[in-house]
């Protein structure tokens, strides 16, 4: 590509008087950038940019807030007025002042932020995080990675492309427990394990309001960003959103990003993918929430072969009356024993036996996580992959996708990990992506 | 001959009346479904929504002007009707007839006497259930005065598969304006084909920066070949804001991944050089790194060896991990060697490091 004003030879000609390089490839590291001012090394302190403020996003100010050691807060941004302010509210407390932005695009410009923390809906997770990672940005999204199967693969390209270090907010894998169970399992103190079943609560139904025109302090055009239009309903915004498809996905989506990435990453299957994928499920009785509030998807693994279940509600199994957190989790059954593991997000727990579990020197070596915050922080210095890193977030996103995809199309889907399709239904894959809203798209 | 005509007859007679009985059923059977579809019990609505699917074209209007009627949860469940009629339609095994009759009523719902969130469903419904069919009735609401039906109808077709809908939104794109213009421009780059070219080309005249960054966008992303750059126009980079500047430099880098996809190394290797040449950031530089040691190591190390002393840290960590990922030869052990003794402390860590994972490699294998 070039401009008028750039012809290819001329172009070649400039890049070889200014680097003294042979004609024929340019110099990838034209002479004034390397003394150009560093980006954090080991020892400097990491500035963050925080997108989206209320809720999670709030949690997350809160955490670097109060540990200076690890991050500072420079920038927040929030299409939310009432929520900058609590932003700048909670950082004026421990005497931390940061820019605030209504537009995003204003904070990915600054140069003194290091890292994006993306606390947005999800619909907005892929498009924040990608653009982050074009403004040179590394990242913290909060789960779920994505809401559809194109977006997770856009934003790990993005990642490799970048080098950029992409952390997803699906703690469960710092917790110790899961570092215990997975050490366990992975050293196959059950056998070869057979079946995994997630056990979860049901979707609300309701949300019977009427649509309104959005409150003054909410800039209702920035908030739906990418997602297909819909009217203001204070019941399918703020928090809301998670029991809409095309929003949040329900529990499977919203917390299976949690429980089955604990599955995920205890089973060691990020990269292995579901060969078959089928759910069933009755829509909801009323109200404008979309999701079923029963539900059961079946996930056939091949090679090795295993099966993986996603029950809402299911049945919590009587060793998990002891756990804590323990509304959820994950059973796995073996050739010889069994395990299981509650909770799968920051109270994720699990049986005494995987705690008191020494792996012997030369068995299998599970990742152990600092905590969530700090492996990212940590990563971003060694530039090593963090524990929730986008490529297995993305693994993890593609399970709850079809699984929802599986139900909305009323079918059996037979998918092929490898391109990313599914087998034998042209339909099914026009619905892996979906195009952007406005001028939004990854 | 009589019995003859009058068997004649009779056969013609029943199989009418078979006919009218199986309309006559059918009718029945969508009523039935309609009147459990609002009814007041939220199970039976449910059952109704799961059951919609096989109800086919026949229920889409009478469905789309429940869901118009502001009639609350039996409007909720007619939406949901709809899209389960739309995946019935397209399931494997179902037939051809079956969808485009299925999609054509869903062009109906396009009208103006459904409301907006109606329309706006159809128009979602169509991008998985159209064709080139059904694509002119779309482009009539690429004119509607409401922007979000315009832009639903601009999605609508940069989801829809086939020739006529990508040929829409190159027709659509000289006239559109504002950010519809732009999201036309980006719907493009997203389809990826080059017929979009000449559309796109067009754009890069604009008096807008915005919209001549996102057509240059466009066409990186479809991976335009070099031979059509004298036909398009860029921004002298030193005209642009830096933000700008920035983005310039991630799209010719987009273009450069396009072409090494190719196998059109040579441009690959000079869209990365470009690529930093435009943008000093870090960010580009570790990608035109990455990137130019995928499709050429060769002429790539002697720049992630310079990169191992760059100021930035995420700089000398990106060329350390290029290099560890292209492996060792003479060549470069010795040049890694070479560069130790002059080098910063944080450059000798990062020399060790490529040094030991080489050979560990080497034992391994």
């Amino acid at each position: 590509m070039t401009s008028t004003t750039f012809s290819r030879r001329r172009f070649l000609a400039r890049a070889a008087l200014a680097t003294g390089a042979s004609f024929g490839f340019p110099c990838l590291i034209p002479p004034g950038v390397l003394a150009a001012p560093g980006r954090p090394g080991a020892n400097d302190r990491i500035r963050t940019g925080h997108i989206g403020v209320g809720g999670m996003g709030g949690y997350h100010l809160s955490f670097i807030r109060d540990h200076p050691g690890l991050a500072t807060c420079v920038a927040v941004a929030d299409v939310d007025k009432n929520r900058l302010a609590n932003a700048a509210k909670t950082l004026a407390e421990k005497g931390v002042q940061a820019k605030q932005f209504s537009d995003f695009r204003e904070l990915l410009e600054l140069k003194d932020v290091d890292a994006c923390i993306i606390a947005t809906p999800d619909h907005w997770h892929a498009v924040h995080t990608i653009m982050a990672c074009e403004a040179g940005k590394d990242v913290y999204c909060e789960k779920p990675a994505c809401c559809t199967i194109a977006e997770g693969r856009a934003m790990v390209n993005a990642g490799k492309r970048y080098g950029r270090i992409i952390q997803i907010g699906s703690q469960g894998r710092s917790q110790s427990a899961a570092y215990y169970a997975g050490s366990y399992i992975r050293n196959g103190k059950i056998g070869r394990v057979n079946k995994v079943a997630c056990w979860h609560y049901e979707n609300p139904q309701g949300a019977q309001g009427p649509d309104t025109d959005p409150p003054p302090e909410l800039d209702y055009d920035a908030w739906l960003g990418p997602l297909r239009w819909r009217p203001y309903n204070k019941d399918a915004t703020h928090g809301n959103f998670r029991w809409l498809l095309e929003s949040g996905g329900g529990q499977i989506r919203d917390r299976g990003a949690h429980v089955m990435s604990v599955a995920l990453f205890v089973m060691d299957a990020d990269a292995q993918g579901p060969a078959t994928i089928e759910a069933k499920g009755l829509p909801p009785e009323m109200g404008r929430y979309e999701c079923p509030p029963k539900m059961e998807v079946t996930y056939t693994f091949k090679q090795p072969d295993w099966t993986l279940y996603w029950l809402q509600p299911g049945e919590r199994p009587t060793e998990a009356e002891d756990l804590g957190n323990n509304k959820y989790g994950s059973k796995y059954w073996g050739e010889t024993g069994t395990l299981t593991v509650s909770g799968g997000d920051g109270g994720t727990d699990t049986e005494k036996k995987a705690k008191e579990y020494h792996a012997p020197i030369h068995g299998v070596k599970v990742y152990r996580s600092p905590e969530h915050h700090e492996d990212f922080f940590n990563c971003m210095r060694t530039r090593e992959q963090p524990i929730m890193n986008i490529q297995a977030a993305h693994a993890v996103a593609t399970l709850c996708i079809l699984g929802n995809l599986s139900w909305r199309l009323g079918r059996r889907l037979e998918w092929d990990a490898a391109t990313e399709k599914v087998t034998g239904d042209d339909q099914a894959n026009l619905m892996l992506a979906r195009p952007g809203r406005s001028i939004w798209h990854i | 001959m009589p019995g003859t005509l009058n068997s004649f007859f009779c056969r013609v007679a029943t199989v009418t009346l078979l006919v009218s009985l199986h309309l006559g059923t059918r009718a029945a059977d969508l009523q039935e479904f309609l009147g459990r579809l609002q009814s007041d019990t939220g199970a039976t609505r449910a059952e109704a929504v799961a059951q919609a699917g096989a109800m086919g074209a026949a229920a889409v209007v009478p469905l789309g002007e429940i869901a118009s009627a502001n009639k609350g949860n039996a409007s909720i469940a007619a939406l949901w009707a709809l899209r389960n009629i739309a995946a019935y339609a397209g399931r494997p095994g179902g037939t051809a007839a079956e969808k485009q009759a299925v999609a054509q009523a869903f062009t109906q719902l396009l009208d103006v006497r459904f409301n907006k969130i109606t329309r706006c469903q159809a128009l979602d419904l169509l991008s998985i259930t159209g064709d080139d069919q059904t694509v002119p009735r779309v482009v009539a609401v690429l004119s509607d005065s409401d922007p979000d039906l315009k832009d639903e109808a601009r999605r609508c077709l940069e989801g829809t598969p086939g020739p006529a809908s990508l040929k829409a939104l190159t027709d659509a794109l000289p006239q559109a304006e504002g950010r519809l213009r732009i999201a036309i421009i980006n719907a493009l780059g997203q389809r990826g084909d080059m017929k979009a070219f000449d559309a796109l080309a067009a754009a890069t005249s604009a008096s807008d920066t915005e919209v001549v960054l996102a057509a240059l966008d466009a066409l990186a992303r479809i991976g335009m070949p070099a031979e059509y750059r004298d036909r398009i126009k860029a921004p002298d980079p030193e005209s642009l804001k830096d933000a700008q500047r920035v983005r310039l430099g991630n799209t010719v880098l987009r273009w450069a991944d396009r072409r090494a996809a190719a196998g059109a190394t040579d441009e690959a290797l000079e869209g990365y050089g470009l690529a930093v040449q435009i943008s000093t950031a870090e960010h580009v530089l570790c990608a035109a790194l990455i990137g130019a040691a995928k499709v050429s190591p060769e002429q790539t190390v002697e720049h992630a060896l310079r990169a191992l002393a760059h100021e930035q840290n995420t700089v000398r960590m990106t060329a350390a991990r290029v290099l560890e990922q292209m492996g060792a030869d003479d060549s470069r052990i010795k040049a890694l060697l070479g560069a130790y003794p002059g080098a910063k402390p944080e450059t000798r860590d990062l020399i060790l490091r490529v040094l030991k994972t080489w050979n560990d490699k080497h034992v391994t294998q």
